[in-house]
């Protein structure tokens, strides 16, 4: 030994069942921080990548640049590949034929298809003189690779050899709005066909023809791109440009307000981790310190300057993280495979391309450098404690001597093991506001927290009548009768198909005073109606039993602007039908509002006897699982020239959902267990601090069970406090934040009393604080009387 | 020239009704190399007086002058490195550091100083607390009077100029007893070292050259002689 620190690594080996906990705190803490971490980097990683994919790789596109502009950004050092793109007639009204049905032009250049987009086939080239064909092209040209197609325009004929056909399409998200696409997505009887920008030039301009131009640009993997576009948008003040969103917000360089409101939220979330780890690590090194009072007085005594002491306790921590990190880091990389392998195999949808097996180097340096960082913080509060123990302490064995007890235990009404617990809870104020105030901070973080979840469920509602298909009537086309939907139930893939009539503006008189004289009626079918109480949209003293069938009821949307009730009458065509219940909000709205119109809902019977009439105006298609593409395709085919089509599958996609409520549940659950650990250490602390007088109290005959009983009954004085305290200060939060995240935007959620979430992190509580008893409890009771009282 | 010189120093627990007065204007003096028993019934005051010798409690007032230094005008970080290099302690209960080997705790003090520990002065040490066989044992490994021979070592390692022995024999049997007491006298005597020592034993006060007494918190000076 050449230094007194190296007592350090010595007494880790001797100590060690008694480090065990504090080594617990930094492994969870490390392993908390690399597997978020790493987490977040495979979902961006995977959420690129499939950007990437399904939208292409690009990062801006821009209008309204002269070659000469886009030549100089194309040379730019850190910009990786250009493409010009430019389209027309989508809106089939130029005369561009091929073999007598419509054409959408395209022209891209070699990049657009190599670099920049996914959905051309490798091996299909793009000269002059060739061609690449939307997919339908096949079915309504007949054409293969190989072929020759020719391109009718009002200049002349042109000759191109069909290379290949699109595959995929492309759906990307930009300021505008997403859903963009380049990938000439045609309508009905209309093909599309990619060209060579300059073929397509020389045609555009043969027959006097423009189209609107647009540069792409996808910049290097390593440049700074928020540099660079800060350079370009300073270059080109007149151009228009558009960011690809998410591939933009993943490099961080996004302009678009929304992201940028991330952004410190991400930081808040990072900040928050760091913080539980700090609080964490810091009580149980808090813990560690308060068992070993006398150890840091004699160390005083011979000669240790509260320097020293502060050094040591910094060391010592540093000494854990030796075996700490490593472990915790593995043990995030390992549960971030897990989860990774979870969202891929089992979530799905866009996370179908998670890496598995993968080691986000982000993940593992930030758990290395956050561990570290939060021991040094977390060592300083108890270090400063060590360094405040009175040499006296080595000489008389406690910390607080020479203090006077103000507190005075009470056994009349309780035991006197009780009386004597509760009153160590409560003699010194500070000491029981501190450990109330740890555990009130857990009660109102859960509280605070629990309220995402119910924003996530009102944000991305999940209910039953989600479709992934869905048939409107088209414009002046004719309402589609329930035979097709019979039809459709039948057919391959088909889960569920359900249809609604609409009928708008019908003239009705109300039983109350309602500032409108006509009303919607729409029509749900009986499945329909059986989600309702399921998806929870029916209001509070509805009766919808009594809405099925033809029995005069139906239902209303509730609007705050809408006076009426349940058991009023409306009157509409001469009949008289009664409320039987209220939805809670309008499903046919964006905002859940119906803006004053009085909205109704009946049964299909009860709708024809209205209205006359029964067809549907609207048909809603949900797939079973596993259902293929051609299942869908041949839906689309049944009803083409029917009615319109729109295909839902991406928008109804789970996936996002599944991983914010993971996010949000293992955020909640990282809280709940910090509340475990900080009441362990908290009490487990408050006991060793009176180790002599414990010891001292079994001397003069306590017996073990009454030793338990006088912890517990401390344990539960600062327990009911913190409660009191957490749920003083959590309720009206969590009430603040329902207002200011929910109400606010979706009105016709009010707040309720979270009985869940409190019952939960209450039992939590209690639990807690039965499993702190525990441990110290045993600790005393095992230890011989003569070691508690002159205890090193 | 005087060591140690106490000037009226009194200490009061607490306030009004329930103050404790543990100390009461006490004053004497000690001479370098002077071995000195302070004895006393229980609560009588006598580790209170320890433990501002040892500048381990601030008095309500008077002075404690060690070497012609007033140990209470200097700072925290002063004070800490002054009682490293001047005073050593030795406790009842020995406070050994229990994963430390014996010559491991007996150096740990000059380690604290950033020294480097005089090889020799060690060995010399290990000789005469005849610990030489069991330098490589921990503490938990020695019998009573082996670990408080430790324990006298590592206050000895620094050559504090005052030695504070708070009953270090109260832990051992008779024999062990009289060989610790042996031992420290043998160092008072060859490293010219004062030693205070609080011990309730009346034959070992018998055997140092000065006896103090303290009653409720008033120190009488008997003043005897070193019976040789």
């Amino acid at each position: 030994m050449r230094s007194y620190l190296g007592l350090i690594p010595i007494s880790a080996k001797v100590r060690r069942r008694q480090n065990r906990m504090t080594l617990l705190c930094i492994i969870f803490a490390v392993f908390l921080v690399t597997s978020i971490f790493s987490m977040a980097d495979m979902l961006i990683r995977s959420e690129t990548a499939s950007v990437r994919e399904k939208g292409g790789n690009w990062h801006i596109h821009i209008e309204g640049l002269t070659e000469a502009e886009a030549a100089a950004i194309a040379n730019r050092s850190d910009v990786a590949a250009v493409s010009w793109y430019d389209t027309v007639n989508i809106d089939k009204s130029r005369d561009y034929f091929i073999g007598g049905i419509p054409v959408v032009l395209g022209g891209v250049d070699d990049a657009f298809r190599t670099e920049i987009m996914t959905y051309f086939p490798n091996e299909a080239g793009l000269q002059e003189g060739e061609v690449i064909l939307t997919p339908n092209a096949r079915h309504f040209l007949g054409a293969e690779e190989g072929d020759s197609v020719t391109l009718d325009t009002p200049a002349g004929s042109y000759v191109l050899r069909v290379t290949g056909f699109r595959s995929g399409s492309s759906r990307y998200a930009t300021d505008s709005g997403t859903g963009e696409t380049t990938a000439l997505l045609v309508k009905g009887e209309q093909v599309g066909a990619f060209l060579n920008i300059a073929a397509f030039r020389r045609i555009l301009n043969e027959n006097q023809d423009v189209g609107n131009p647009v540069f792409y640009v996808q910049f290097d993997e390593r440049a700074n791109i928020k540099r660079a576009l800060t350079e370009i948008r300073g270059q080109f003040p007149d151009a228009k440009i558009e960011e690809n969103l998410i591939l933009l917000a993943a490099a961080g360089a996004s302009e678009n307000p929304t992201v940028k409101r991330i952004y410190p939220l991400v930081a808040a979330v990072c900040l928050l981790v760091l913080l539980a780890g700090v609080l964490m690590i810091s009580g149980s090194l808090n813990s560690t310190v308060a068992q070993r009072i006398q150890f840091f007085g004699m160390m005083r005594c011979i000669g240790m300057s509260k320097r020293q002491i502060i050094r040591f306790v910094r060391l010592e921590a540093l000494n854990w993280c030796k075996t700490a990190i490593p472990a915790g880091v593995l043990l995030g990389i390992v549960v971030s495979w897990g989860l990774c392998a979870f969202m891929r195999y089992f979530v799905g949808g866009e996370f179908t391309k998670m890496v598995v097996g993968g080691v986000s180097v982000i993940g593992v340096c930030s758990g290395a450098v956050v561990g570290i960082l939060t021991v040094l913080i977390a060592a300083g509060s108890p270090a400063r404690k060590a360094a405040a123990v009175s040499p006296v302490a080595a000489v008389s064995g406690n910390a607080d001597t020479g203090k006077i007890r103000r507190g005075r235990a009470n056994p009349r009404f309780l035991n006197v093991e009780t009386a004597l617990g509760v009153s160590h809870a409560v003699s010194s104020k500070k000491g029981l506001l501190l450990m109330a105030g740890s555990f009130a901070l857990s009660i109102i973080l859960f509280l605070c927290f629990s309220v995402l979840v119910e924003v996530l469920g009102c944000v991305m509602p999940t209910k039953s009548y989600g479709s992934d298909l869905s048939l409107s009537v088209s414009e002046d086309g004719e309402l589609i009768p329930h035979d097709l939907v019979n039809l459709l139930r039948q057919m391959p893939g088909v889960k569920n198909a359900f249809g609604r009539s609409c009928a708008f503006a019908v003239p009705a008189t109300f039983s109350v005073d309602v500032p409108r004289d006509h009303v919607d009626v729409i029509s749900y079918d009986e499945i329909q109606l059986d989600w309702i109480p399921g998806d929870g949209d029916l209001r509070a003293g509805g009766d919808l039993g009594k809405v099925y069938g033809d029995q005069g009821c139906v239902l209303s949307i509730w609007d705050k602007d809408v006076p009426l009730q349940v058991g009023d009458q409306v009157t509409l065509n001469g009949v008289t039908v009664e409320i039987a219940g209220q939805m809670t909000f309008n499903p046919f709205s964006n905002n859940g509002q119906t803006g004053g119109d009085v909205i109704l809902i009946c049964s299909e019977e009860t709708f024809a006897r209205l209205t006359g009439g029964d067809d549907y105006r609207i048909v809603d298609i949900q797939m079973a699982r596993g259902a293929s593409d051609e299942d869908v395709e041949a839906i689309h085919e049944l009803v083409t020239g029917t009615c319109d089509f729109t295909d839902r599958r991406e928008e109804g996609d789970l996936s996002t959902v599944i991983a914010f409520r993971l996010f949000i549940y293992g955020f909640l659950a990282i809280i709940a267990l910090i509340t475990v650990l900080n009441i362990v250490n908290s009490i487990s602390m408050s006991v060793s601090a009176k180790t002599r007088q414990y010891g001292a109290m079994r001397a003069v005959g306590m017996e073990g069970r009454q030793l338990t009983k006088m912890i517990a009954a401390e344990a539960a004085a600062y327990a009911v406090t913190g409660c009191i305290i957490g749920c003083g200060c959590g309720l009206p939060l969590n009430r603040l934040l329902y207002g200011r995240l929910i109400t606010k935007n979706f009105p016709y959620y009010m707040w309720r009393m979270p009985v869940g979430a409190l019952l939960v992190i209450l039992l939590f509580v209690f639990a807690a604080t039965i499993a702190a008893v525990y441990g110290p409890s045993k600790r005393m009771c095992r230890m011989e009387i003569k070691e508690t009282i002159n205890e090193l | 020239m005087d060591l140690l010189e106490v000037q009226s120093i009194s200490k009061t627990y607490g306030s009004g009704e329930t103050a404790v007065h543990a100390l009461k204007q006490v004053s004497f003096s000690v001479p370098k190399g002077e071995f000195v028993a302070i004895v006393g019934e229980s609560g009588s005051g006598k580790s209170t007086l320890l433990n501002m010798l040892g500048a381990l409690d601030c008095p309500t007032s008077g002075k404690v002058l060690i070497d012609g230094k007033d140990i209470f005008s200097m700072k925290e970080e002063a004070l800490t490195v002054f009682r490293r290099r001047n005073i050593g302690f030795i406790f009842q209960a020995f406070n050994l550091i229990p994963e430390l080997t014996v010559e491991q705790n007996i150096i740990f003090p000059v380690l604290l100083d950033y020294q480097k520990p005089n090889k020799k002065y060690l060995e010399e040490l290990l000789t005469v607390l005849n610990l030489k066989e069991r330098r490589s044992h921990l503490p938990g490994q020695l019998s009573g009077g082996q670990q408080q021979r430790v324990a006298i070592g590592r206050a000895l390692i620094t050559r504090p100029s005052l030695i504070l022995a708070d009953e270090p024999t109260g832990n051992l049997d008779t024999q062990n007893s009289s060989e610790v007491i042996a031992m420290l006298k043998e160092a008072s005597r060859k490293y010219e070292q004062t030693i205070i020592m609080i011990t309730h034993n009346g034959s070992i006060a018998q055997t140092t050259d000065r006896i103090l007494r303290v009653s409720d918190g008033i120190l009488t000076d008997f003043g005897r002689g070193r019976q040789e």
